[in-house]
Formats: structure tokens, C-alpha cells, sequence
């Protein structure tokens, strides 16, 4: 057995569970935020953070993220006071809203390495993330709002 | 363990003021929540207000990112005066009184405008009339407004939960008047979907995410094409991985082979361990050359005339230009896969789907069970994207049978790969164009014979008249422009062989490409503005009868006015004459059946093979906006949506069988490639149009139209390809 953390909670997982992290969030740990879109790495619903970086869950074996931090929609905030969860209302960007966990939480990476992207690195940052409503132009508007906030408030 | 912050939902709602209790899960031995009754004024079925102020609302519209439920209770608490801090919003079921539960066609808004309003009117005549009652006073100065009824002189007031004992009492009206709009609070204002908090912190329920005792997962091989019959299964790789195979249980359905699961990760990857046999009911190997001799033979057949006028002026018929417009077979691939929960139990069953038609989910289901209606509850939840997609429950009859057999709940999974490859499918179609032009470059005659399959079931007598799908010609009959001599005609192709359904805006998108293009085209043959040479052709309003509703009329007046406002807004006129080589700008304009009035430009760069779209203008009128937010947000996702369409979407058959199968080569537009989006809205009408599928038609074409702008290159045919 071993031991991963999940929203600062340890887990124990099988040491050579080949199970992706998708299914292990869902479906054990009943965190359903974290959706599942096209199973291959293609579509990013399935994105959360592991050790801050975003990582397609949907792909991404239990064994291979042993004794690492993982991080998912239900955790980025306690309440929703995550400045992206605030933009993301303030923008009303979700129309179905099924990518959007996926969609703040590669944000949510972003603005871990780089505090203040400007619009292009932005778009080409979040690429890997679908949205079939369209919700593309909202989204940079969102994120770019809690960037430009974060440099007003300096 | 991790614990689930339910609480967060709660304080969120408390912070909007609105709460919406359609996507709790199915509690366990508990049927989903109705308000109690007891002592409550009921005055229609969609309405419930309580005596602790309490307002509870019920929609027969399926939530799918339209933001139908936020635009409903816009209309409905206006009228009824509410406060939306009381509201509490229901998605129905299909339990008595609710009935013909459907959602598509754009028409949630239109169809609920007046008898909505009138419902509510009339429900607040009721808590005006109780507070008169009690102030003893003349009625009409008795007005509703923010939850409560205030005297419009003395300045006393009631709140709606005050006063239900005595509006209980008063007997009902069917023709209060409605409240003006100078009185509108929410009618008009901007707002988002009214579990925005639930969605960004993960807490919004969609159908996977639901379980209830007892369920099992599936996953679902199905056969390559319709009509076929499971023959049998080779499952020698799934037994080589021993601990897989113990854990997974196979289901044989006539059509298909399940496999269930505890879990669901298990049930997915033994799917694509199993190798099944089936049986074809055709020798015809249907592949994209057969497909395109299918759609030839229907070019070279009569047709039916859906459209036919002849004028005395003969023209000279000096020049004539003909050309073919097609667009291909398209998939939705929304979001979210299909997926659905089904409890089949002795004598009843219950399903929680994401269906467009959950009524029609369950007299099918019904009917398959054997079963009374009454005996079969189908419960929308919230839906991942529907596209027109979920208008069919193939899906949800999958999870049925499984757990038909198996006496259990069954939760069954589609992957993507199920859904691009065994879905239903947006039909082809081309359009075959034969102009003759008089001196001065107008179109003195116009023929186009339409050819395509149809979306409807071939005993739908409904939608078929003299032999004629009307779903078929939509946007083709309507033709705006004027044209002294028209013959409009379609020819249906029999295709059984493939699933087809509508796709947002079905084929209005064939026809408004073909017209649009056809536009462009002859504007430029006449050396001619493109955008001055269509307005030169709204001559006059234009009127055809529509086989269901009452006719339909575009006025060519609006839909001048979007043309000019769009060009402004992109400087048509100074940037058309300063283009440079390799840029260039296309127009477009559509009016839709639901009489919203759309335009398009779109800027573009064409370097080589490569398309960089810059910039997508749009005006659009749209009547009355409920939620203009709503509204800007649905033709935002329409110019994504006919970008990728007409960029990349195209599903290719081969030796009888689709060969897309995910997002790496059934490509979707994605955010690099995100043009510049600027959109006016036009709200001076009296009535709102449909909006989810009018602002996406005249993407394509305007997309196409800017890249001959750019380079030269007519594309008549999508997704574009320049070679
Ligand atoms: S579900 Fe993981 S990337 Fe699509
Ligand atoms: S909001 Fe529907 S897919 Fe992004």
C-alpha cells in the first residue's frame, strides 16, 4: 500500500494500481467534479493538479503519482472563493458547464507558474482544454481579469 | 475520506438569492423533492408559493447551457412579481401534470412568452385580489412587486406568503392582464445560469455523477451501423488479464453487447478487449462513394417543388451560372458523452438521463417494459451539451435493457468513442444551383434542387406534406432575396442505414451556405459590393406558409438593418477598399424560422493552407432579450460551434463503418485558435426570438465568402480544404 493526498487528505492506494486518477476521484473518493470527456488525454474535462501542475486524469495511472499532492475542482477552494472561481461567475462564463471544472483548474496551474500571462499565452496555455458551448472568449476574459486584479492590487 | 462540502451549494444560493433543486441526486429510497402542499396556493401546475414565502417554480425545459431555466424564471417571476431571493427553481419530471417534456428547435422562449406570462398574471391577480380583500379596497391599487403586494396609495404591504391563506380562497382567472414592460425588474437584465456557484466548485450534478443502492456501471459495444444483429463475442484478450475478467459481467442485447461492472473504469477497459461478430442486414458496404452515388441518383430524380413563382418579365438569359453547395456528415460530440441511470423494477422503472425528450423517453421505455406511462418516471439532469444530440434516448434504452436483464440499476457509460462512432449523425446534403442573370447582374431566374436524408421518422406524417419534409427545406423556402422567377425543390434520400437527428439548426445550415455563397458569387460576377448587392435584393417582405405554426414572415427591413449595422461595426466599406492581398472580410445574413435576424462578418488571414481567423462581427435581432447576457453568450458559442463545423467537422464512412472516433481526428475548434468576437444585439421588437441555433447559419458562409475575399479560393463544399 501507499499513500497519496487528495484535497490534503491522505488516501491509501494500492502501490501498483493502474486505475487513472479519474476514476479513483470519482468513483472512491466521490469527488464528481472532475468529468469525464474522451478518456484519451484530447479534451481536458478531466484536468486537476498534481503538485500544481495540471494533468489529464483521465490518463494518468494511480501508481504513478505515489506520495504526490493531487488537487481537484472540490479542493482548489474551500468555499469558492478562488479568485478564478469568482472571475469565472463574475465573466458568467459556463454555458453547459461540463468542461469547466477542467477549464479553472488548468487556469488554476497557469497562474502557478506564471502569475501574469497576457492573453496569447493565455489562449495557447488553455488550448488543451475543449469547451463545445464556446465559452473561449469568456475564459480569457476571466483569467485575464484575475491577472490584471493581481497586479492592481501590488 | 474526502467529504463532500454540500454546505458550499447552500451558502452560494444564500449569496445569489436563487436555488435550484432539479440536480439533486435521487435521494435513496426518497423520490426526488416537491414542495409541500399543505396550505400553498397552487394556481397552475408550474407554480407552488408557500405560506413561509416560498416560491417554487417548475420548468419543462431541459437545462443545457442555454440558460432556459435563468430566462424562464426572468419571464415567470416579472410577471408573478417575485422576488428571485424566494425562487426556487424544479426541473419536472415526467410524473403527472407534467407532460410533453421536449427541448429543441430553439423554441423554449418563443413558445413560453404569452401563455407563461398569462399563467403568472393570473396567479398574481390572485395575490392582489387577497390583499384588497384584506385592506378592503378597489384591487387595482393592489400591485405585486419583489415577493410582496403593496397598496399603491397607503403604502401597506403583504408578502406572497401573508397572503396565501386568503388567495386560496378566491377563485381562479385565465385573462389578467399582463404587466407592462415600463414594469419589467428581471425581464432585460443580464444574468448567468443559476447554479454558476455548483458548477465552478465542482458540485453540479450531471447524470455520471449520480448513483444510487445497489447500481452497477456498464460500458456498450455497439455495432457499426444500425439494423445490425449481435452474432456473437471472441473474449480471449479479456481473459488474458484474469483479474479484469473476474470482475466484469457480459450482457447480450439484440443490438449490442454490454458489459457491467462494479466499478466503472473496469467495464470501460474490458470493452475494448472483447471482439464481437455481428450481422449485417445489408450486402451494401456503405462507404463515403456510395454515399455520394447515392446523393447523384437523388440530384437526378424531379424532386418536389416546395416553392415555386413565375413572373411575366421573361428574362434574356444571356449569362447563366450554376454551381453545387455541400456540407458533409457532421457529429455533435458534445462535452459530455451520453450517459444514463436506469432502474428498471418489477412493475416500474426510473431513469435519470440528459434527454432532450424525456417524454419521449418514457413512452418508449414504457412501451418496451410493457408498462404503463404512469409507471415510468425519466428525470432530466442537468445536460453536458445536447446539440440536438440527446433529442434521441438510444442511450437511455441502452441502460434500460441492461438493467431489464439484470434486475438491478444500471449506470452505463458511453465512452466518446461510442458516441462518434454509433451516434446519430447530422445528414448530408447538397445544394444544386442554376442561375440566369439579366443585363444589370441580378438573378432573373433561380433554380435549386435541394437533396438530402431526412431527420425525421418516415411515419412523422406530421412534418410531411405532399410528400415533402418540411424540416428539410428550412432556410431553402424562405429564401429572402427577390428573384422574379424561383423554383425551390427538394429530393429525399432513403438512408436507413445511418443514425441521423437534428444538429443545431439542421439544414438551415445546407441551405443558408448555399444561398449565402450563391450571394457572394454573383455579386462578384456583377462586379458588385457583396453587401450592396444584397440589400439591392430585400426588396420586399417574404411569406411562406409553414406546415405546423403560422407563417412564416421575414421582413427584409431587418434584415437590412443587421447586414448594415454588421458592416458598420467591422468598417465594411473603407476596409473592403484598402484589402490587402492574403486578408480579406465575408458577409453573411440569415433569418431563421423563429424570426431571429442574424449577420455575420468574419475577418480572415489565408496564407497558403493556412486559415487564421481574426475576427467574427455579428448583429443580430432578436426581439425582445430576456437575458441579454444569455443571448451574447449563445451566439458566442454559435460562432465556435460554425467555425469548427466548417473548419474541421466531417465524418467519413468506410467499408461500412465510421472512421472518426475522438477528438484527435474529429477535430473542434479550440481556444488558440479563438478569433476576436464583437456582437450587437438589436431588443426593439415585442416578442423574444429563438436564439440557441439562429446566430449559426450564416457562420460558414461568411467564414467561406472571406476566404475567397482573401485568396481568390471559392469553397463550395465544407469542412473547407484548400489545396
Ligand atoms: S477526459 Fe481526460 S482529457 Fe478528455
Ligand atoms: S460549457 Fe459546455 S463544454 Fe464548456
Amino acid at each position: 500500500m501507499a499513500t497519496i493526498t487528495v484535497n490534503n487528505q491522505p488516501i491509501e492506494v494500492d502501490d501498483n494500481d493502474q486505475t487513472p486518477l479519474l476514476w479513483l476521484v470519482r468513483e472512491k473518493l466521490q469527488l464528481t467534479g472532475t468529468k469525464f470527456g474522451c478518456g484519451q488525454g484530447l479534451c481536458g474535462a478531466c484536468t486537476l493538479l498534481v503538485n500544481d501542475s495540471a494533468v489529464r486524469a483521465c490518463i494518468t495511472p494511480v501508481s504513478s503519482v505515489l506520495g504526490q499532492s493531487i488537487t481537484t475542482i472540490e479542493g482548489l477552494s474551500e468555499q469558492g472563493e478562488h479568485p478564478l472561481q469568482k472571475a469565472w461567475l463574475e465573466h458568467r462564463v459556463p454555458q453547459c458547464g461540463y468542461c469547466q471544472s477542467g477549464q479553472i483548474m488548468s487556469a488554476a496551474a497557469l497562474l502557478k507558474v506564471d502569475a501574469h500571462p497576457n492573453r496569447e499565452t493565455i489562449k495557447s496555455h488553455m488550448t488543451g482544454n475543449i469547451c463545445r458551448c464556446g465559452t473561449y472568449s469568456r475564459i480569457t476574459d476571466a483569467i485575464e481579469s484575475v491577472v490584471q486584479s493581481d497586479l492592481t492590487e501590488r | 475520506m474526502v467529504t463532500r462540502r454540500r454546505f458550499i451549494t447552500a451558502s452560494f444560493q444564500l449569496a445569489l438569492g436563487l436555488s435550484l433543486s432539479a440536480y439533486l441526486p435521487p435521494v435513496r429510497g426518497k423520490q426526488l423533492g416537491t414542495a409541500p402542499a399543505a396550505g400553498s396556493l397552487e394556481p397552475n401546475i408550474y407554480l407552488k408559493v408557500l405560506p413561509n414565502n416560498e416560491v417554487h417554480f417548475w420548468v419543462k425545459k431541459a437545462e443545457m447551457g442555454q440558460h432556459v431555466h435563468t430566462a424562464l424564471t426572468q419571464i415567470a417571476m416579472d410577471e408573478l412579481g417575485a422576488d428571485l431571493k424566494q425562487v426556487r427553481v424544479h426541473m419536472a419530471d415526467t410524473r403527472s401534470p407534467f407532460s410533453n417534456i421536449f427541448t429543441g428547435a430553439s423554441w423554449s422562449i418563443p413558445g413560453h412568452w404569452v401563455p407563461l406570462r398569462q399563467l403568472m398574471a393570473n396567479a398574481r391577480f390572485l395575490l392582489e385580489s387577497a390583499a384588497a380583500q384584506i385592506w378592503q379596497c378597489p384591487k387595482e391599487q393592489c400591485l405585486a412587486i419583489a415577493g410582496e403586494v403593496v397598496h399603491q396609495l397607503g403604502g401597506q404591504r403583504l408578502s406572497f406568503g401573508e397572503l396565501v391563506s386568503v388567495a386560496r380562497q378566491l377563485s381562479a382567472v385565465d385573462n389578467a392582464p399582463l404587466r407592462p414592460s415600463k414594469d419589467y425588474q428581471y425581464i432585460g437584465t443580464n444574468m448567468g445560469r443559476l447554479d454558476t456557484n455548483q458548477i465552478v466548485t465542482g458540485q453540479a450534478q450531471y447524470a455520471a455523477d449520480l448513483s444510487v443502492d445497489n447500481m452497477l456501471c456498464a460500458s456498450i459495444v455497439h455495432p457499426p451501423l444500425p439494423g445490425y444483429k449481435l452474432k456473437g463475442w471472441d473474449i480471449s484478450r479479456l481473459k488474458a488479464d484474469p483479474r479484469l475478467y473476474k470482475q466484469v459481467e457480459l450482457v447480450a442485447l439484440e443490438n449490442a453487447l454490454a458489459i457491467v461492472c462494479q466499478h466503472q473504469w473496469p467495464a470501460l477497459v474490458a470493452k475494448d478487449k472483447i471482439d464481437v461478430v455481428w450481422e449485417s442486414p445489408t450486402d451494401t458496404a456503405v462507404d463515403d462513394v456510395w454515399l455520394q452515388q447515392q446523393m447523384e441518383y437523388a440530384l437526378a430524380q424531379p424532386g418536389i417543388v416546395c416553392r415555386q413563382q413565375e413572373s411575366v418579365i421573361q428574362s434574356s438569359d444571356a449569362h447563366t451560372f450554376s454551381a453545387e453547395y455541400y456540407l458533409p456528415f457532421v457529429a455533435h460530440v458534445p462535452m459530455e458523452p451520453p450517459v444514463a441511470l436506469a432502474s428498471v423494477f418489477e412493475n416500474r422503472a426510473e431513469v435519470w438521463a440528459p434527454t432532450q425528450t424525456a417524454s419521449q423517453a418514457q413512452s418508449e421505455i414504457a412501451q418496451f417494459l410493457n408498462l404503463d406511462a404512469d409507471n415510468v418516471v425519466v428525470h432530466t439532469t442537468l445536460i453536458g451539451g445536447g446539440f440536438g444530440r440527446k433529442l434521441k434516448n438510444d442511450f437511455v434504452m441502452d441502460a434500460v435493457r441492461i438493467s431489464q436483464k439484470l434486475k438491478r440499476p444500471i449506470k452505463l457509460q458511453w465512452t466518446r468513442e461510442n458516441d462518434i462512432k454509433n451516434g446519430f449523425l447530422r445528414p448530408y446534403g447538397k445544394d444544386r444551383v442554376q442561375v440566369a442573370l439579366d443585363e444589370r447582374g441580378y438573378p432573373s431566374n433561380l433554380d435549386i434542387k435541394a437533396a438530402s436524408p431526412s431527420i425525421l421518422a418516415k411515419t412523422d406524417h406530421q412534418h410531411f406534406k405532399n410528400g415533402l419534409d418540411w424540416s428539410a427545406v428550412m432556410g431553402l423556402r424562405s429564401i429572402p432575396y427577390h428573384v422574379p422567377n424561383l423554383r425551390l425543390s427538394h429530393q429525399l434520400i432513403d438512408l436507413p442505414q445511418v443514425n441521423l437527428v437534428a444538429w443545431r439548426g439542421t439544414f438551415a445550415n445546407h441551405h443558408c451556405f448555399a444561398i449565402e455563397s450563391l450571394m457572394d458569387e454573383l455579386a462578384y460576377l456583377a462586379r458588385q459590393d457583396p453587401l450592396e448587392y444584397r440589400l439591392k435584393l430585400l426588396q420586399a417582405d417574404t411569406k411562406v406558409e409553414h406546415f405546423l405554426d403560422s407563417d412564416i414572415e421575414i421582413e427584409h427591413k431587418k434584415l437590412k438593418r443587421v447586414l448594415t449595422k454588421v458592416a458598420d461595426m467591422m468598417q465594411w466599406k473603407t476596409r473592403k477598399q484598402a484589402s490587402q492581398p492574403g486578408t480579406g472580410l465575408g458577409i453573411a445574413c440569415h433569418c431563421y424560422d423563429t424570426h431571429a435576424y442574424a449577420a455575420h462578418i468574419v475577418e480572415v488571414e489565408v496564407a497558403g493552407q493556412n486559415i487564421k481567423v481574426k475576427k467574427v462581427a455579428c448583429a443580430f435581432d432578436v426581439g425582445v432579450a430576456i437575458n441579454p447576457d444569455g443571448v451574447r453568450a449563445q451566439l458566442e458559442g454559435s460562432i465556435v460551434f460554425g467555425l469548427s463545423s466548417a473548419l474541421y467537422n466531417e465524418i467519413h464512412f468506410e467499408n461500412g463503418a465510421i472512421r472518426e472516433s475522438n477528438f484527435h481526428d474529429h477535430p473542434v475548434l479550440r481556444h488558440h485558435e479563438m478569433p476576436e468576437i464583437d456582437i450587437h444585439l438589436f431588443t426593439d421588437g415585442d416578442t423574444p426570438a429563438g436564439v440557441g441555433e439562429c446566430g449559426l447559419p450564416s457562420v460558414s458562409p461568411a467564414l467561406t465568402n472571406a476566404i475567397f475575399d482573401a485568396s481568390g479560393i471559392r469553397v463550395r463544399s465544407l469542412p473547407v480544404k484548400l489545396v
